[in-house]
């Protein structure tokens, strides 16, 4: 797994369009028509990626607003931002 | 001749034939949704008998010709289905079954095989209404459009349904190309349908098979749902983005659920009541 730089400020795509469901939520690739749904963090991890919060700000504000989080919030970022990165979703890699 | 008509939801056509074929038609996939009429509809069919053939004609042009009743009525059954569903164009179109108790309507989708049809029966049996056994069409106000065909028994629900003498056999492929032969059985012999009424939509039930003998009820995430939901849509190619919020929009207003089930016909019957006990419960719990 690639380890992104603390202050890396990753940033979706902005052509692809986010629909919040109640548990999570779906992103759409008119491009290549594909479907992803995202679960409860994922989603939440996708709205922070606006470019205007780096790394450590996600991991800051998934360990501030998930109690009980099951993993480590870091590696849960990382592999997240990485799986959107390998997905094609980002735009600033 | 007498001039049947076919309605299901802003779709409508209309069928003419003579007796004996007649008798044919009153005991195809529409038996439950066939009305007598005074004047054609928009789409009409028609089926006459030529030097000793029948033809079949759509809009006044020939589609098939066959001396077989039995085939020709397989070309109409899968023409008109095609129109119907076409024609309700603003529905979401979805393969899986639909029933409602109560006025509450709810959806079951699930691949071949892993029980929709037993289901169905089951609902039946136990006091729900059927809406649709194939396609379950659901309007903009998250209603079900009642759709209600003839039940398709495959081989594997032979023995376990009663199959009126003398009903003709339908020769099918199934998923896997192989040549099945079927029995369409009218939905009525097994309790109420609904013919007309659009049913508020309240659940959704994602049908798994289960290999050990019961079944599994258990909530679902939405967006794990949505993703099976996507997999079921009649057509995938057409989903565009009004659709996705559609579709979004309709699982944060709507419970999603798994069921694991074997066979539910062959449950006990202690098993098939707590099933159907479990469902009614479904939309308290959201």
């Amino acid at each position: 797994m690639e380890k992104f730089e603390p202050n890396f400020r990753p940033t979706v795509r902005p052509d692809l369009p986010f629909r919040e469901l109640c548990d999570g939520g779906v992103v759409y690739d008119y491009h290549t028509d594909t479907l992803h749904s995202l679960n409860t963090t994922a989603a939440y991890i996708w709205a922070l990626c606006d470019g205007n919060h780096t790394i450590a700000d996600i991991v800051a504000s998934i360990r501030e607003n998930f109690k009980n989080f099951e993993t480590d919030p870091d590696n849960e970022v990382h592999q997240t931002v990485e799986k959107f990165r390998t997905l094609n979703l980002l735009s600033n890699v | 001749m007498p001039i049947y008509k076919i309605q299901v939801g802003a779709a409508e056509v209309s069928l003419e034939c003579n007796h004996p074929v007649a008798a044919g038609v009153e005991a195809s996939v529409f038996s439950a949704l066939l009305n007598p009429a005074s004047v054609p509809a928009k789409i009409h069919y028609r089926i006459l008998m030529q030097n000793g053939r029948l033809i079949l004609f759509r809009q006044k042009r020939p589609t098939h010709r066959n001396r077989q009743s039995v085939r020709i009525i397989y070309a109409l059954e899968w023409q008109v289905v095609n129109d119907l569903i076409e024609q309700n164009k603003t529905m979401l179109k979805l393969h899986g079954a639909a029933l409602s108790y109560q006025n509450n309507g709810f959806i079951f989708c699930g691949a071949p095989s892993t029980g929709k049809t037993s289901l169905a029966i089951l609902s039946m049996q136990k006091g729900w209404q059927l809406l649709s056994d194939e396609f379950a069409l659901l309007n903009t106000n998250r209603q079900i459009i009642p759709f209600p065909r003839n039940l398709i028994i495959k081989p594997h629900l032979r023995d376990r349904v009663t199959i009126p003498n003398g009903l003709p056999v339908f020769r099918l492929y199934d998923d896997s190309g192989d040549k099945i032969e079927t029995h369409y059985l009218s939905p009525l012999l097994f309790g109420r349908v609904n013919t007309g009424s659009p049913v508020p939509l309240k659940g959704i039930i994602f049908l798994e098979k289960n290999e050990q003998p019961g079944f599994d009820l258990q909530p679902m995430a939405r967006y794990a749902g949505f993703r099976l939901l996507i997999q079921h849509l009649f057509n995938r190619n057409k989903i565009g983005q009004k659709w996705i919020d559609y579709l979004v929009d309709l699982l944060n207003s709507c419970p999603v659920y798994s069921l694991k089930i074997s066979s539910p016909l062959e449950l006990p019957a202690t098993e098939q009541q707590a099933l159907m006990e479990q469902l009614t419960r479904i939309h308290q719990h959201d």
